[in-house]
């Protein structure tokens, strides 16, 4: 058998890869989007085995939660990208900077 | 056995709202505003239940989902406060022709999201609930769509607050793990069983530790905390002045109650690993929001750094870890939301030419024009400051008091320098708006005499401090 740790390790790699993913992209909101999935999951991959490793239910049922709710979270996400693009025609991270002071 | 009468008071609202959402589609354009009075009725009756029956809510005893007196008061609170910001953004709306009725439903789903944060015993309803207020924040952040400024407030904010649910699960997530419960009530059983003072730490230890700095990240997040403050004065300044009232009142209320809840209740074990932590949030947000306050010329954004040098207050109030502390907390929290309120409802009530109040220099020569609103205005501003008659005083007094009865002579003494500093912007906005020529663009869009009626409660309740310091510690008593 596996040890947890291997799992917890591969679940916190996940987790800072999509974190560096979302400070260091300079390029497309899209990216920082698919960053922001990638760290949902990786923190559902830490509640299964979590939940598995403890023999209870609870972990796994938090991870329909965290589905569903994320699913609504990028709607409204894209929705807003939508919206911006409407706006400044441009979706690049670069040109976000009207708001300072 | 789950008795669904303790939850009448969300079942009100999400009664109300499905309806309204429903009916709103066959109302013609000028009957638009009948689903904004239904939205204000359901507040009453939600608020006026919650009076009714406030006995029984207490007798509530599931470790699931908590209607004690602490978050029965607070939910009220949330409730009154939110009809009277909504009544303030019907007006504003109306006034500016961009009323639409999703706005005030969100809204109500932003309540939702807020009442079930307050009570929510257990972490899974605790993510649900700030998802449930964030998404809610993001849509109403974005609501003026035709503005730049507005759709870019609103994707910084989408990001941020989507890293920090994610850090917040994160923390649940190790929580969960190394505890093997999602409850507070056996959370906090399994924390006290372990041993925390000797040198070596366990690995239990450490990972308690790490998921105790990734929730608290989060909340800072939430709450608007100094390392973690970037998206405060960009989305108070991208967005709808009706807006910025709401994000900077009720949902600040929310967060405090879930800091104080997750501290006193989850990890009241951890006092000397939270207490640093909170003790550098707080020391960094005075500074950066009272020295950064200085130069802003944008009148949102100046007082969203205000809010900033606020919150550090409020953390520092729950740093000294008392029940002294949490009630100057607490009496700080109500404080700076009711004069908040005050301060931008009273803003969305001007306008420059046609467009809203944007810069401090729109304000100029208010007095000359508006006496009455300048004075009002002006008191506000000194209450902020912590002029004695009024209840900013009394908040600034109790959270030093705190301060000083757990030995923490130095940081009261940086704490009264600080509000010295921070008196700066409060009086140059006073400056400007009594001693300035007259800007003869500005004018007021409705009398605004609930504003009058308001203050001047305001003022009583400074005038009798007690009031509010008996209800604070009464609720932080029955935690």
């Amino acid at each position: 058998m596996i040890p947890m740790s291997y799992y917890l390790f591969l679940s916190s790699i996940l987790f800072s890869i999509s974190l560096a993913g979302i400070f260091l992209n300079r390029k497309n909101i899209l990216i920082m989007l698919m960053s922001l999935e990638l760290m949902f999951l990786s923190i559902n991959f830490n509640f299964i085995i979590f939940g598995n490793y403890l023999g209870d239910l609870t972990g796994q049922i938090f991870v329909f939660f965290i589905l569903t709710v994320i699913a609504a979270e990028s709607a409204i996400g894209l929705a807003i990208i939508v919206v911006l693009y409407r706006n400044r025609h441009s979706i690049n991270v670069d040109d976000i900077g009207n708001l300072k002071g | 056995m789950i008795n669904f009468l303790y939850i009448i008071p969300e079942i009100i609202i999400m009664t109300v709202l499905s309806f309204v959402i429903v009916l709103d589609s066959f109302f013609s354009k000028n009957n638009k505003k009948i689903s904004y009075y239904f939205v204000q009725l359901s507040l009453f009756l939600c608020s006026y239940y919650i009076i009714d029956n406030f006995n029984f809510l207490n007798k509530n005893t599931s470790n699931l989902y908590n209607t004690s007196i602490f978050s029965n008061i607070f939910k009220l609170f949330i409730t009154l406060s939110l009809a009277l910001i909504l009544h303030y953004t019907y007006k504003f709306l109306q006034y500016f022709k961009k009323y639409e009725s999703e706005y005030f439903m969100i809204a109500l789903f932003a309540l939702i999201g807020m009442m079930i944060m307050v009570s929510s015993e257990h972490l899974l309803l605790l993510y649900l609930g700030i998802e449930l207020l964030s998404l809610s924040l993001y849509s109403l952040i974005s609501f003026n769509r035709d503005s730049i400024f507005s759709s870019e407030a609103a994707i910084k904010y989408y990001i941020l607050g989507a890293i920090a649910s994610g850090f917040l699960l994160f923390g649940i997530s190790l929580i969960y793990g190394l505890t093997g419960s999602l409850y507070y009530v056996e959370i906090s059983n399994q924390i006290s069983s372990l041993n925390f003072s000797s040198s070596e730490y366990t690995l239990h230890a450490v990972g308690l530790i790490f998921a105790l700095t990734f929730i608290l990240i989060s909340l800072a997040f939430k709450f608007g905390a100094a390392p973690f403050h970037m998206w405060i004065p960009d989305v108070y300044h991208g967005s709808l002045i009706t807006t910025t009232l709401l994000l900077s009142t009720v949902p600040k209320i929310a967060v405090f109650i879930i800091i104080i809840k997750i501290i006193n209740s989850i990890f009241s074990n951890l006092y000397i690993f939270w207490a640093d932590i909170l003790f550098i949030l707080s020391i960094l947000s005075i500074i950066v929001g009272n020295v950064t306050a200085i130069v802003q010329t944008n009148i949102k954004r100046m007082l969203a750094y205000s809010t900033i040098a606020n919150i550090g207050f409020i953390l520092l109030g729950i740093f000294t870890g008392s029940i002294e502390g949490y009630k100057a907390a607490m009496f700080y929290t109500i404080t700076y939301v009711l004069f908040t309120i005050a301060a931008f409802g009273l803003l969305s009530e001007l306008k420059n030419g046609e467009s809203p109040i944007e810069e401090i220099t729109n304000l100029s020569g208010l007095n000359k024009q508006y006496p009455i609103l300048a004075f009002i205005f002006m008191l506000l501003m000194l209450s902020f400051i912590g002029i004695p008659p009024l209840l900013g005083f009394h908040a600034k007094l109790f959270i030093i008091q705190s301060l000083i009865l757990t030995s923490n002579i130095f940081l009261s003494i940086f704490a009264v320098l600080m509000t010295v500093i921070g008196s700066y912007y409060y009086l140059r906005v006073i400056k400007v708006m009594y001693f300035d020529n007259l800007d003869n663009k500005l004018s007021c869009i409705s009398t605004s005499y609930i504003t009058y009626l308001y203050v001047f409660l305001l003022v009583l309740l400074g005038l009798f401090p007690d009031i509010l310091g008996q209800i604070s510690y009464y609720s932080i008593s029955n935690l």
